[in-house]
């Protein structure tokens, strides 16, 4: 029998089949009934509706937004459910303009608000002081300097940040009677949780005075029982304009001044109570020759939470929810973008191939076998650490190594589509190759290259996950990969901290699930052979 | 409104004391000894895998955890209740480079200001958790050629802007950026290299903070992460603006001479930021050419009141080190001032180290594990460079000097005495020109592992392999000694051909015994752990002098170090 | 064309695709960036010292010079000697080589034993719950990232009920005598090669399902079945005969997956083996390394090829009588 004649007659059988049946279901009306392709397409769904409103759906940045609670905070929800992580603080950000505080002054100081910003701040004018003696206890070093020191390029104001030892001040529980203090300014908030990991406070603020006055400013936390803990404080001669200051819990100057190690925590010495803490400002100052004038910006005090959000945060303090939602682009942008390049060029390469034959076939297929025998994961690593590690790189070398299984089975299409009667006739009537290529081959291995272009994409998006996770990914993208890489790497494990390494990998895995359902559906409906086999 | 400024002394005579006195509680501490060991036993399992690593510790499989530097790691061990932490200052600087043969960076106005807007505690806060030393001077701080007096730059913006002002570089207000005041025109992009976010993350970003910081006061500095080697490429011939890097440096200053003389202002040479300062280079060949102790503290403290002037670098921070021991089961580990309680560099902790029973006591012999973090390899005196292999290594040998935990002074050690005097050069380029003498003094009954005697032959003969085949790693030991002699043999004289007292460390090497190297042919391909000792059975060719011997490596599991029985301080007596 | 001219074809194919390979290494290692002197050098290096390694490296030849001894070197397994550990990196690769095969064997036989049996019992109890299993898996071994499980199982095993060890081949120090040293090892395998059957067997299962599927609709088992042969002897004699060249196929051809599986597994389970080796080198940019270890796999996967070609022919009647072979 001849090829014209079997097509022939398999023209005439289905010709009667379509005649027998009633109507041919078209291809939704099929891929309606599979349970599984209908799941599969709403789990996509899902992916890009959370992939395209990411902004809507996560309130942070992934990468951008740091400590936004301490590292490897737990989910909020779980602290209401799990015992373990009952009580555990959520970040708690106070700005405190002019409106917060209690201000408890001496007679002649005068407290009122100052424009800062779009916030208010607390202008304080201190009066002279009447008796000029030099302070007590204190010795040359706070004397004011030498003037010729100024002329000097490398010398730098009388500020005490550049000193890793807290060793110049030494405040530690030195702070003065409270009667000394001539002005003093309170805000008190409730702390009803477990005792925080970092805490901070800064604050800015600028001193009008006569050079030869010298004020005193300081910063205390007062804990529920009442004890007072000095944070930091200065001493200041003459005008200071844009001083400012950071204390933090993780800085090591704050643990010299509370006497404690370099790795005990602060707050376990500051906030091991309940109840009301108060923030104190207090601020004196000795100056004969005229008043005083100390502006303080907004002060801003906080304490980073270890509780946060849906998922809790990294090691960096960044959203985890946002990670996970963010990854959701990445991982549809990776697997989209690498399969429909892999299917590009597989179908390309088949088509040619099959249709042209011959030495171009040999050739091309020649150079088909020698990539499906090199082991892609090692190249994969090897040109990955090579050419930089960015998202696009990944994509182009996932595309670049498996396009092959495409162009065979494209390929072995094609052979048998050019024997048919259409292409014959296409021929006949004179169409250039690419035209029959593009316009009366192609089209006839759709259904099968889109069944392939379906499957592709879990595989892309899995083996990028692997490379991620391997330290090859990008580091600035924020890829499910690379959440589990870094879960790995920064103590998710020793931390039980199931929340940040089930997420990614329960997404991946959702992903390409639906991506394997759609496309075994697709295949079932498109290649009746495979329908039989299942 | 005058401007009250004053330069501030930087107090840190009392940092030491300080650290001392924090009293971080541990486990009964033993009584620091000169002789040891006192356990039988170190096995090293090899636990490449972080996560491994603190699994380890947790479990119990590792009892030494040593060089923490992840504050996720650090977080993990301190929060274990038989963790006891120990930090000790380090030797390591990570610091900023100026390209100073271009404008504006030529400027010292420019660097300074730069040194102004460098906010060392919120980068150690954000990027280490606090887990880091800030670091403003060119010595490190446990030196003992430390500077304390020497000026600082504090971060203010303010400050940062004054200066700039002062020195002519106005504000533009139309582009937020400062004119050149040479050119009239906006400064052009500055760009700052540090490695990318894939092989330092933490440097990368701290490219970004710094950048951002010198925005806010109108320089146009921009980060630029690069790959690492072509990175160096640029910087070996100068082809930069600006880069951040480290350096691990040691407790001489010698490497002030290599950073900042003249001479190093080539191609690949070590003085990148190329400054060239008379002044400063004769103070640095005083330095280098220091026939004692005195005149090199002496020429180290002028160099640094330069430098802190010149600012051809601008220091960031120093990474402590921070070990972890499991104090329910060892006790009398010793902290070394800038090497730490547990680094390889640390003979005491060997000495004393020891397993305690349940109630807390100490008790002699016993096994104790210390992870590694990496493949050990190779374990071979002349090639190892790893530190992971020094990190054995190092347990095997002694040196003819050793180094105080706390003062960091020579002790004697292998050498009884030693002294450094000058002689005239008799061949070679510099003939007829003083050079230096050393002559070692070395105690006698001291022992290979393997039982062969110690003695001023295998000194010599080890200078005399390591220069004959101009052994890599030790080319900076040996390029200048001319010859070594034996007066008798316990009594080694090394001649160099020129003058300094840094030669003594040039001098102290890790000795090769001679009864088996004399026979290696190629030292490059040698494997003394893989090879049987030619007359004990059960040895290998690792034959060292030090507190313990490798009994065992299995390549990708553990190490198994036993006592050295033969070793010369087994008790106080010496024998 | 005969099957003698078939193998031919092969071996050439597998030269070809290792001169290409070769070639690949040679240019991928070259065009790093950088200078490869830099890693290995020290700040206290001199210029001379310098020079002297460059020397020691061969860095300083043309590149053709580079690439005819590099050719030459590799083909007689002189892979040169490591930066980082300065050492031999076949002596490197030998250390490593048999770990990663046992590893490799008991992942596949154990692989492959489960998935076979399973996808045979579930062909022939269609609609029962070992075809649900297997379809399971199936989807499982396609949908799953295998690290992800590997991640959780170290979690569970190694932390949360530390009951497995969780690096290493052996432990340090193994115990005393062969069966308990036997014994610590295969303790020791448990997680790294459990892992990697829990996520493998469902595609074996599935692949060997769908061809006894497709082997039970062909007619002569049709026609063994009207004759009122017994099932079971229809089911594993004739049927299985029948799916036995593919799935012999399938063994060969599922190496370099397995390959790719040894990185991730070995990276997790801190094995000592290539796979590892070779991600690390590429890390440190350790090239003599990261270039043996990749040749050393790229040959593995040829070798494994060309064997799964060979086996084809064999059990391919089409090529073993000479019928045409156009794959």
């Amino acid at each position: 029998m001849t090829q014209n004649q079997r097509t022939a007659e398999k023209a005439q059988v289905a010709k009667a089949a379509a005649a027998a049946a009633p109507r041919r279901l078209t291809f939704w009306e099929q891929y309606r009934r599979k349970p599984q392709g209908v799941a599969g397409l709403l789990i996509v769904a899902l992916y890009i509706a959370v992939a395209v409103f990411a902004p809507v759906v996560s309130k942070y940045d992934p990468m951008e937004d740091m400590y936004l609670a301490d590292n490897i905070a737990v989910p909020i929800w779980l602290t209401k459910v799990n015992p373990r992580y009952r009580e555990l603080p959520p970040t708690m950000q106070f700005n405190l303009g002019f409106d917060s505080w209690e201000v408890t002054a001496a007679d002649g100081v005068e407290v009122t608000g100052w424009e800062f910003e779009d916030a208010e701040g607390i202008s304080i004018d201190l009066p002279a002081t009447e008796a000029p003696e030099p302070v007590e206890g204190e010795d040359g070093a706070d004397t004011p300097p030498d003037s010729e020191d100024s002329g000097e390029l490398f010398s730098i104001v009388s500020n005490v940040q550049w000193d890793p030892f807290g060793l110049v001040t030494s405040g530690q529980g030195t702070s003065r009677d409270e009667a000394d203090e001539a002005v003093s300014l309170d805000f008190s908030f409730d702390y009803d949780y477990k005792k925080p990991q970092t805490f901070s406070a800064s604050m800015g603020y600028h001193i009008d005075a006569p050079s030869d006055a010298s004020t005193f400013i300081e910063l205390d936390l007062v804990t529920p029982s009442g004890k007072a803990f000095d944070l930091w404080d200065t001493t200041a001669y003459g005008s200071v304009s844009n001083g400012s200051f950071i204390v933090d819990a993780r800085d090591f100057d704050l643990k010299m001044r509370l006497g404690i190690s370099f790795f005990d925590e602060p707050a376990d010495v500051v906030f091991s109570e309940r109840g009301t803490y108060t923030v104190r400002v207090k601020a004196r100052s000795d100056s004969v020759s005229g008043p005083v004038n100390v502006r303080i910006e907004p002060v801003s005090f906080g304490v980073l939470g270890l509780a946060h959000g849906l998922l809790g945060t990294d090691h960096m303090g960044s959203d985890l929810w946002a990670q996970l939602v963010y990854g959701t682009r990445i991982a549809l942008a990776i697997g989209l973008s690498a399969a429909f390049i892999a299917v590009f060029i597989g179908t390309s390469v088949g088509l040619i191939a099959g249709y042209l034959g011959g030495i171009v076939d040999e050739v091309l297929m020649g150079v088909v076998d020698v990539l499906l025998s090199i082991p892609t994961m090692p190249v994969l690593i090897v040109l990955g650490a090579l050419f930089g590690k960015s998202v696009m790189n990944v994509v182009i070398l996932l595309a670049l190594f498996s396009w092959m299984g495409i162009a065979r089975i494209v390929r072995s299409q094609t052979l048998s589509l050019k024997e048919r009667t259409f292409v014959e006739a296409a021929k006949a009537a004179g169409g250039s190759s690419n035209y029959i290529m593009v316009s009366h081959i192609l089209p006839n291995t759709m259904p099968l290259i889109f069944a392939n272009l379906v499957l592709r994409i879990p595989s892309a998006i899995l083996t990028e996950a692997s490379l991620s996770f391997l330290g090859l990914g990008d580091p600035r993208v924020p890829t499910w990969g690379r959440m589990l890489q870094n879960a790995r790497q920064f103590g998710a494990f020793t931390k039980m901290a199931w929340w940040w390494m089930l997420p990614p990998g329960i997404a991946l895995t959702g992903l390409a699930v639906a991506f394997v359902f759609i496309g075994n559906s697709v295949n079932e409906i498109l290649n009746p052979r495979y329908r039989e086999r299942s | 409104m005058p401007k009250k400024v004053r330069l501030m002394l930087c107090l840190v005579l009392a940092v030491a004391m300080a650290i001392g006195a924090m009293g971080m509680p541990g486990a009964a501490q033993v009584k620091f000894e000169t002789y040891g060991p006192h356990v039988d036993e170190i096995i090293m399992p090899i636990i490449k895998d972080q996560q491994a690593r603190r699994i380890a510790f947790e479990r119990g499989e590792s009892i030494v955890w040593a060089g923490l530097t992840q504050p996720a790691d650090i977080d993990q061990a301190k929060s274990l209740p038989y963790a006891d932490m120990r930090m000790t200052l380090g030797f390591h600087m990570f610091y900023v480079c100026f390209n100073m043969r271009k404008a504006p960076l030529s400027d010292p106005a420019f660097r300074q200001a730069f040194a102004h807007i460098v906010d060392r505690d919120n980068i150690i806060r954000t990027l280490f958790k606090g887990y880091m030393m800030p670091m403003s001077s060119f010595v490190p701080q446990v030196s003992s050629f430390f500077k304390a007096d020497v000026p600082v730059y504090a971060y203010s913006l303010t400050k940062a802007a004054e200066v700039l002002d002062a020195a002519g570089y106005k504000l533009d207000p139309a582009t937020g950026k400062r004119i050149d005041p040479k050119t009239g025109k906006p400064l052009a992009e500055i760009k700052f290299f540090t490695p990318t976010y894939e092989v330092a993350p933490t440097s990368a970003e701290l490219g970004k903070i710094l950048a951002e910081s010198a925005q806010k006061v109108g320089l146009p500095i921009v980060a630029e992460p690069m790959d690492f080697n072509t990175m160096l490429d640029k910087i070996d011939i100068s082809e930069f603006d600006m880069y951040g890097l480290a350096w691990s440096l040691s407790k001489n200053p010698t490497h002030l001479v290599s950073f900042f003389h003249s001479n190093q202002d080539v191609e690949a040479g070590y003085n990148r930021p190329g400054i060239r300062n008379p002044e400063l280079d004769k103070i640095l060949e005083q330095l280098d050419s220091a026939p004692d102790l005195k005149t090199a503290k002496a020429a180290a403290d002028a160099a640094q009141l330069i430098l802190a002037r010149e600012l051809p670098y601008v220091p960031l921070y120093s990474r402590p080190y921070i070990d972890a021991f499991n104090k329910t089961l060892v006790t009398g580990y010793v902290d070394m001032k800038g090497f730490g309680a547990a680094s390889y560099n640390n003979q005491w902790t060997l000495l004393n180290i020891r397993r305690v029973d349940r109630t807390g006591k100490p008790i002699e012999g016993g096994t104790i594990r210390w992870a590694l973090s990496e493949e050990p390899k190779p374990l071979n005196y002349a090639t190892a460079s790893s530190a992971y292999a020094w990190e054995v290594l190092n347990k095997t040998v002694d040196s003819l000097m050793a180094t105080h935990p706390d003062t960091l002074e020579d002790m004697p050690w292998l050498a009884e005495k030693w002294d450094v005097g000058v002689w005239t050069v008799d061949q070679g380029e510099r003939k007829g020109q003083q050079g230096t003498v050393i002559t070692w003094y070395i105690r006698k009954g001291v022992k290979w592992s393997d039982g062969m005697p110690f003695t001023g032959e295998d000194v010599k003969f080890t200078i005399d392999f390591l220069k004959d085949n101009q052994v890599p790693r030790y080319l900076p030991n040996t390029e200048n000694i001319v010859k070594v002699e034996l007066v008798d043999k316990y009594t080694v004289k090394v001649y160099f051909d020129t003058v300094s007292y840094w030669h003594i460390y040039n001098a102290d090497l890790a000795f090769l015994a001679k009864h088996i190297w004399s026979d290696v042919k190629d030292y490059k391909t040698f494997e003394p752990w893989n090879e049987p000792h030619p007359t004990i059975k059960g040895y290998s060719k690792l034959v060292g002098t030090g507190p313990f011997m490798v009994k065992e490596y299995r390549a990708g599991e553990f190490v198994r170090l036993v006592k050295n029985p033969n070793y010369w301080r087994l008790n106080p007596s010496g024998n | 064309m005969g099957f003698r001219s078939y193998l031919l074809k092969r071996l050439f194919y597998a030269v070809v695709v290792l001169f290409v390979i070769l070639t690949f290494n040679y240019v991928l290692f070259r065009i790093m960036p950088g200078d490869p002197e830099k890693m290995i050098l020290d700040p206290n290096f001199t210029p001379e010292a310098k020079m002297e390694l460059r020397r020691q490296y061969g860095l300083d030849d043309p590149p053709l010079t580079q690439y005819l001894n590099y050719m030459k070197s590799l083909l007689t397994f002189d892979l040169g000697m490591s930066f980082s550990t300065r050492r031999l990196v076949w002596s490197e690769l030998r250390e490593r080589l048999p770990n990663t095969i046992v590893l490799f064997m008991v992942t596949f036989v154990g692989t492959a034993a489960l998935g076979i049996s399973l996808g045979v019992s579930s062909a022939a109890n269609r609609g029962k719950f070992s075809e649900q299993l297997v379809m399971g898996a199936g989807l499982f071994a396609h949908a799953v990232p295998s690290f992800f499980i590997q991640l959780l199982l170290l979690l569970l095993f190694g932390y949360y009920w530390p009951i497995l060890p969780i690096h290493g081949t052996i432990s340090a120090p193994p115990p005393d005598g062969a069966w308990a040293q036997f014994l610590d090892r295969a303790w020791h395998l448990i997680l790294p090669a459990g892992s990697n059957i829990v996520i493998g067997f469902g595609s074996w299962a599935l692949y060997t399902r769908n061809t006894m599927l497709e082997a039970l609709g062909q007619d002569y088992i049709v026609t063994a079945r009207a004759k009122g042969l017994p099932r079971r002897e229809i089911l594993y004699h004739h049927s299985l005969r029948s799916v036995l060249p593919p799935i012999v196929t399938l063994i060969f051809m599922s190496l370099p997956g397995a390959v790719s599986g040894a990185v991730i597994t070995e990276s997790i389970f801190s094995w000592h083996g290539v796979g590892r080796y070779l991600l690390d080198a590429t890390l440190q940019m350790d090239y003599p390394a990261a270039q043996g270890a990749f040749y050393l796999i790229a040959l593995a996967v040829i070798i494994s090829n060309l064997l799964a070609d060979i086996a084809y022919g064999l059990v391919d009647p089409r090529i073993r009588v000479g019928a045409g072979a156009k794959r």
